[in-house]
């Protein structure tokens, strides 16, 4: 039967035009309950023993109608709500409200044990309505549910399991009384929830319609402009529009970048009122303040945890200091004697919110908020501190507030009106004790949106049925080059399961050499749009944490299957050159191949058997050939610019952030380290350009912009005021200046300096290559023209997707998933895996943080640090043996009397003064490292540094032991050695794998 | 790009509520006009076309004039108002001219031209209303027309467009769904011999899925088949009938 | 066929004859007051109207009369009103005589017949008030509707100006707006999607056309033969109060006021009857 919807459209000219759509109706859409014996369904969703409550004396199904979904979607995902009927009506609406909730309705939809049905009531025939005069889209999408509802209970009341009713969950008041009025049962989520009683924390989850302000001071924010003033605004140029970006340090300050007058520049919003409700991550409209109102960029360090009004009486002082200055320097010509960064900076205040970017937080309850009661289980608003600094405080409703004191709990956000103060959300789960590592390792996964889940059965399944037997049948050997006879080998670091690379070499008979890369064969077991695909695309990248691996594959691959292990036949993807002595390309070949590697070695086992020349079998031979070739193709690099910053010692650090923080030993850097990554890289490029030819709009491919020089501006000031020289112009004269910028008094510096510089470094990212324009595709890092990552898929899912770019353009198979040509899905991957990748970086780094604390939770040591940079109100230190660094402020917390400032701020040197001694970046100090428990929130134990040299009285402390020498030092490590040891023993017996240590190709 | 609407829902129901190997409803009239030899009024969901045929007739041009064959001349036109938004397009539009010569050549094999020297048929096509499909709606309208003037032609030619959403094949498509970067394929078949007079398809398709999308197609033409057979075999028996009775009086 | 049974008699069947004397054909018929489609002198073939069967169009409508069918269909479009005149929308007519609807038309640009019947309409609309222009109006000087009016002909068998007229007011009082405010600081129009607005006519003018043949004979609603052979049309357009709006004698032979004069009752009776045609098939929408 056809029907005709006609409705109204307005163009993006302006123009009103009218739209028919046709609009069928169906007889074969089914109830699908199971054992429905009028249906002639085909897939069930729904059982027939839904959940009881004292609400019916019959089992029922649950309808929500959509302002449930959109507000209570927490409460919905929760595992007690199953056997929900979603429909079309309700879907549609969601969808057009927002995104994000109309997604996670779609993946509920498909997990089979939540019951979960889409139900399309505007194409079955029954329960399709037509909207009647004078009736409001609305009323008409509302009067839609009650007729579904009413259907399906009719429907249902003759099922042969017994009857079956349907409730309608609706918080609108009037919604519920037309529908009794109906003969529809129907409640709010409120009543609802407390029927369950299996899961009281239910009812904490539930989000009132109103908002509980009375426990605010007085506070008013400005009122959000309508999103037709909005963009009224930004049309006419009066606002601009950006995300706003809380800094770390100062949580009432934030930054959007914005266009003003052609040119990108950051404006500064600062101040709880200018700030005006916005969150980190917000799409915000802004309005700049007049010029007499700009603020400079200097910056400040304030925590959630300082007393607020105190920063805000200082931050008013200043203003009016601030205003004393430039009142009296008339004559002066500011630019000049105004340090770079007092120049004041454009300043804003936010006047409207266009997209909110609220997630879930997690963090934990502020003991100050907890009302002292008796009674425990009274229902309380309390404020909640979340973990990450750049979000204000929460105010929930909770029963369980003495409960969840002390512990981590997830919240979310649902308003934030204009009196209060603080944002209104509510409860989500509980995810254990403050301070147990598994609870705070959860924390920090579930902060960095890292998806960390054991995998599900759909994507076990698509694992080989033989599991472990697998074995490579004759028929994919024919199709594949059988290169089982050559010497292949794997280097990689000492207990290493997962190879994902091995090499070969063989000299030819014209005095080349054959120089081959294997690396594993990923792409034959993951095939795309497998769920084994796509929880990999999920996640994107393998998460590497002090003690844990969060792997993006399942184990029977990644550390057995794939993995060229030696001695047994395996499937892999070689890349194939022939190479002149001296390292240059004469052709390249790619192939899938079936390899059998003779020897998986650890770096040192390498190295030894290239040192050794006693050892003349053809493995040692073949990586001392290697090894010269690895050497040339290395030197070939740095002529071309590439940036050493990954120089041994540096890379140590560096590759400190996935071990463990206190490994003192500073290892040195071996050729083979070296030899591997040469090989890589000269694989990733030759792939890059291969795929590239093929598919020059659809090739995934890697780049590293050249950073502004902007971004070193603070760096060449620092190095300057030590005499240094910084060539920042090109990556050629970055290293060579680099190499030069020794201080011969002070060993470290050159590598202190090169940490420097990477943090100047702009980030490397993920692309499509027909988004970007050829010459943008240069990586600077490396001072290649293109580049790809292909030698690691067992890690990364960008390699998965460029082996199977790269089998398609060596038309290998019976053919390949249309989505690899098409630019813009390969864009939308890059964009997901840029984002996976840096949120698995930070969450690294945490895990270190995490970890640094609780090995220091006993301990108090003293270290020397060196001073990396300096702020108004306090310095940070780098702690090269540890890695870590933190602030030291030049105020003792407790100063009574304000007006003695100990350390001066000399804006134009960049230096604090004191009558006692002069910081300046790049000092050399010794400070004393401690775990303190934070006073009065009793978050999170911090790690502070104070200062102990040079002696500063009102700042430095007493060191412990006023001589430590080297002696004692030693035994102190050998100790923390020894800790250590017994702890990794007992997690290498409870996990099946210790972490892996993989080396990390730019 | 879409408004977000799923051009396919999780159901597999489409936005107008057919699923994907469904056609939309087709109406089919012939002999509506008295005026010109044959004509027929076809509407396929909300796609509406009338075609008129006139001849076989002098040739307007000598140089359409061919001494062993008759000429066919097809015009295209497509009204004002047929779309939601208003499009003034010129008769000399290239598109037209394009979709005529298609036409055109469609049916200069079906119609067996050998009979009609020397002679012009002319087949004009009007679209009233456009709701995606035009040429495949003009293709049936023409189909119909010419049997409706009793111009003689090998078979029918039934003609469907079909398309694909996410490895989904689906059948006949509508304005929304053409317009929304899905790869069409419009294709013309005689139904007896199952052989292929016209294929068009202008968008990029990924050859592995040409195979389902083509059969699908196809499958569409041989149901359109159907239907039209049943509307010309009742509207000729109503004509035997009158032209009967008028030769008893 | 052409008989010749014997020298003296010449033996012709009716269609022959009227295929080679036309004119004497018709007087054959004329004489006795009829014509050869079997209608009285004065009487108009049958018409009947379909609205809204175009639903892509704002007013549609579609007519036959006799053997001649039109489709109408009206756009409305918002625009910048012109200089002149910023309160007040205008319309755009305009009749399309394609190929499709007679061997007469030729492919290509609108031929004369086409161009003045659109020019004679557009005349009509811009003189006799049939429409509030006003009404048209969303916000002054800032954006209003303009409603183009296309006539295509489907079958071509005379008259078509009376059938166009008629379509295109058909067509306008079926019209439905949809209600729009305008937005002053987006400089757009906003549509509300649940309320349209009708049109209101303030008068409908319909025509009756004449021609004669022979200098005697009125022939009312010629088909295309009998606009072939007749020296001159007439043309009366008459509203709803039956008073005249327009009558037009386009050249032709010369003619005297009692004939004129003769036709003007009948042509207020078309006129009605086709208003109660229109009144009736809108009730039954």
């Amino acid at each position: 039967m056809l029907k005709s919807r006609a409705f109204v459209k307005r163009t993006r000219k302006g123009n009103v035009i009218k739209v028919i759509k046709e609009h069928y109706l169906r007889d074969d859409i089914w109830c699908s309950v199971e054992g429905c014996d009028k249906c002639k369904q085909e897939k069930i969703h729904l059982s027939c023993n839904p959940r009881k409550t004292k609400l019916s004396e019959f089992p029922q199904l649950i309808i929500p109608d959509t302002n449930i979904f959109l507000h209570q979607i927490d409460i919905i995902e929760h595992v007690a709500f199953t056997n929900v009927i979603v429909l079309q009506t309700v879907l549609d609406e969601v969808r057009a409200r927002s995104l994000q909730i109309y997604n996670r309705i779609k993946t509920m939809l498909e997990e089979v044990p939540k019951h979960f049905y889409l139900f399309s009531n505007e194409h079955n025939r029954h329960t399709a309505i037509e909207r009647l005069k004078d009736e409001t889209m609305n009323d008409r999408n509302d009067r839609a549910i009650r007729t579904a509802t009413l259907w399906y209970n009719n429907h249902l009341k003759s099922h042969p399991n017994g009857q079956i009713t349907v409730l309608l969950i609706s918080d609108d008041k009037d919604n519920r009384v037309k529908a009794q009025q109906d003969g529809i049962k129907a409640c709010s989520m409120a009543e609802y929830v407390e029927e369950i009683e299996e899961y009281p924390e239910l009812i904490d989850m539930v989000v009132y319609p109103s908002e509980d302000d009375s426990n605010d001071k007085k506070f008013t924010y400005e009122e959000h402009m309508t999103p037709v003033q909005i963009s009224g605004g930004l049309k006419a140029g009066l606002l601009y529009q950006g995300s706003i970006n809380i800094s770390m340090h100062n949580f009432l300050e934030g930054t959007i970048m914005a266009n003003i007058d052609g040119e990108e520049t950051q404006i500064l919003i600062s101040g709880r009122a200018s700030l005006n409700r916005a969150i980190q991550g917000d799409t915000v409209a802004v309005k700049l303040l007049p010029k007499e109102e700009w603020k400079t960029n200097v910056s400040k360090i304030i925590t959630t945890e300082d007393n607020e009004e105190k920063v805000e009486e200082e931050e008013k002082k200043e203003d009016e200091e601030m205003k004393d200055e430039t009142e009296t320097s008339e004559t002066k010509n500011k630019d000049e004697d105004i340090a770079y960064n007092e120049k004041p900076c454009p300043t804003g205040k936010v006047v409207g919110i266009i997209k909110k970017n609220w997630r879930q937080y997690c963090g934990s309850i502020d003991k100050n908020s907890v009302q002292k009661t008796t009674n425990h289980n009274a229902t309380q608003n309390i404020l909640v501190v979340s973990m990450d600094r750049r979000i204000p405080k929460i105010r929930i409703r909770t029963r369980q507030a003495h409960a969840l004191m002390g512990k981590r709990i997830v919240v979310a956000v649902d308003s934030w009106g204009r009196n209060s103060l603080y944002p209104f959300g509510h409860f989500v789960r509980d995810l254990g004790d403050i301070g147990d590592r598994n609870t705070e390792t959860e924390v920090l996964l579930l902060e960095h949106d890292v998806p960390y889940m054991p995998f599900s059965q759909q994507v076990l399944n698509d694992l080989p049925p033989e599991g472990e037997n697998f074995k490579i049948t004759d028929e994919e050997l024919k199709k594949r080059e059988d290169l089982r006879y050559l010497d292949i080998c794997s280097i990689d670091p000492p207990g290493c399961t997962d190879i994902d690379d091995a090499l070969h070499v063989r000299p030819l008979d014209n005095g080349n050499y054959e120089v081959g890369v294997h690396i594993a064969d990923v792409t034959y077991f993951v095939k795309p749009n497998t769920a084994m695909d796509k929880e990999a695309a999920k996640r994107g990248t393998t998460v590497y944490l002090v003690d844990k691996r969060i792997d993006m594959l399942p184990a029977l691959l990644g550390t057995n299957l794939c993995s060229l292990r030696s001695n047994v036949d395996r499937l892999a993807f070689s890349c194939i050159w022939e190479l002149t002595p001296e390292a240059e390309i004469v052709n390249v070949h790619f192939t899938k191949s079936v390899i059998r590697s003779k020897a998986s070695l650890t770096y040192e086992e390498a190295q030894n058997r290239n040192d050794d020349l006693r050892m003349t079998d053809n493995i040692s031979k073949s990586i001392r050939i290697l090894n010269n070739l690895a050497k040339k193709l290395k030197k070939k690099r740095i002529n071309n610019g590439a940036l050493t910053l990954a120089s041994p010692e540096v890379r140590f650090n560096l590759e400190n952030d996935s071990q463990d923080p206190v490994d003192v030993e500073m290892k040195e850097l071996k050729e083979t380290n070296a030899l591997v990554e040469e090989f890589m890289l000269l694989a990733n490029i030759s792939v890059a350009k291969k795929i590239h030819s093929k598919f020059p709009e659809s090739s995934l491919l890697r780049r590293h912009p050249t950073p502004p020089q902007s971004n070193f501006d603070v760096l060449i000031a620092a190095a300057e005021s030590v005499g240094i020289k910084l060539n920042c112009s090109s990556s050629k004269e970055l290293a060579d200046s680099l190499d030069q910028a020794v201080l011969p008094d002070q060993p470290y510096f050159n590598k202190l300096i090169r940490i420097m510089t990477t943090r100047c470094m702009m980030q490397a990212v993920y692309f499509s290559s027909g988004t970007v324009s050829e010459k943008d595709y240069w990586h600077y890092g490396l001072a290649t023209e293109i580049y790809t990552h292909f030698t690691s898929p067992i890690r990364r899912y960008s390699d998965v997707i460029v082996h199977r770019l790269l089998a398609a353009a060596i038309n290998y198979g019976e053919g390949y998933s249309t989505d690899i040509i098409d630019k813009m899905k390969i864009q939308k991957i890059c964009d997901v895996l840029n984002f996976r990748h840096r949120m698995a970086q930070q969450a690294s780094r945490s895990s270190v943080e995490l970890f640094t604390n609780l090995y220091f939770k006993d301990r108090i040591v003293e270290e020397e640090g060196f001073i990396i940079r300096i702020l108004k109100n306090g310095f940070i230190v780098l702690i090269p043996r540890y890695g870590i660094e933190s602030i030291i402020y030049s105020e003792p917390n407790n100063k009574t009397n304000s007006s003695k400032q100990i350390f001066i701020y000399d804006a134009k040197e960049n230096k604090l003064v004191s009558d006692y001694a002069t910081l300046k970046v790049f000092d050399k100090i010794t400070v004393q490292i401690s775990i303190e428990e934070a006073g009065l929130a009793g978050i999170s134990s911090k790690l502070s540094m104070k200062l102990i040299k040079p002696v500063v009285p009102g700042i430095s402390v007493e060191s412990h032991n006023t001589k430590i020498d080297d002696k004692q030092l030693n035994e102190i490590d050998n100790e923390i050695m020894n800790k250590i040891e017994i702890i990794k023993e007992e997690e290498a017996t409870q996990n099946s794998e210790p972490p892996s240590k993989k080396r990390r190709v730019a | 790009m879409s408004s977000g609407l799923d051009l396919l829902s999780p159901e597999g129901l489409r936005i107008d509520g057919r699923r994907a190997n469904e056609l939309r409803r087709v109406n089919c009239k012939t002999g509506i006009l008295v005026q010109a030899d044959g004509s027929a009024y076809i509407e396929q969901g909300n796609t509406k076309c009338i075609a008129t045929v006139y001849g076989p007739r002098e040739p307007s041009h000598k140089n359409l004039q061919y001494h062993d064959r008759a000429s066919i001349n097809v015009e295209y036109s497509i009204a004002t108002f047929s779309t939601s938004e208003r499009k003034q397009r010129s008769k000399m539009d290239r598109r037209f001219i394009e979709i005529a010569n298609i036409v055109k050549q469609t049916f200069e094999t079906a119609v067996i031209t050998s009979l009609y020297p020397r002679s012009q048929i002319d087949i004009y096509l009007q679209i009233l209303q456009i709701d995606g499909g035009a040429l495949h709606t003009s293709i049936n309208a023409a189909t119909l027309a010419l049997i409706d003037a009793g111009i003689p032609m090998k078979e029918y030619v039934c003609a469907c467009s079909a398309g694909c959403v996410e490895d989904t094949p689906i059948l006949d498509l509508n304005y929304f769904e053409e317009n929304n970067f899905t790869p069409t394929l419009t294709v013309a078949v005689m139904p007896n011999s199952g052989k292929i007079s016209t294929l068009v398809s202008e968008s990029r398709l990924h050859l592995d899925k040409f195979e389902p999308v083509f059969n699908l197609a196809v499958s569409g033409c041989k149901q359109l088949h159907s239907v039209f057979d049943d509307v010309i075999r009742k509207s000729t028996t109503e004509l035997a009938n009158r032209v009967m009775e008028k030769q008893k009086e | 066929m052409a008989e010749v049974s014997n020298k003296d008699s010449f033996v012709l069947d009716a269609n022959t004859f009227a295929k080679l004397h036309p004119k004497e054909f018709y007087r054959k018929f004329l004489t006795n007051n009829i014509r050869p489609d079997g209608r009285l002198l004065k009487k108009f073939r049958k018409t009947s109207i379909n609205l809204n069967s175009i639903k892509s169009a704002e007013g549609s409508c579609v007519l036959k009369m006799g053997k001649t069918s039109v489709v109408c269909g009206i756009k409305a479009e918002v625009a910048e009103p012109r200089v002149d005149d910023p309160r007040k929308g205008y319309i755009v007519p305009n009749v399309e005589l394609s190929p499709i609807c007679s061997s007469l038309f030729k492919p290509g640009p609108p031929g004369e017949l086409a161009q003045s019947i659109s020019e004679r309409i557009d005349k009509l609309f811009k003189q006799c008030k049939i429409i509030d222009l006003d009404k048209l109006c969303i916000s002054e000087k800032n954006a209003v509707w303009v409603l183009y009016v296309d006539v295509i002909c489907i079958s071509y068998d005379g008259n078509i100006f009376d059938a166009a007229l008629f379509s295109i007011i058909s067509a306008l009082k079926n019209l439905k707006l949809p209600e729009v405010t305008f937005i002053e600081e987006e400089g757009k129009v906003e549509a509300s999607e649940e309320k349209t607005i009708s049109l209101e006519l303030l008068s409908t003018p319909l025509s009756a056309t004449y021609v004669v043949f022979d200098k005697k004979y009125i022939l009312a609603d010629p088909n295309e033969e009998e606009e072939n052979l007749s020296s001159t049309s007439l043309t009366f357009i008459y509203n709803e109060q039956h008073k005249l709006c327009g009558i037009s004698k386009l050249g032709g032979i010369p003619l005297s006021k009692e004939l004129i004069q003769d036709c003007t009752e009948s042509a207020i009776e078309r006129t009605d009857n086709l208003r109660q045609l229109l009144d009736s098939t809108m009730k039954n929408l």
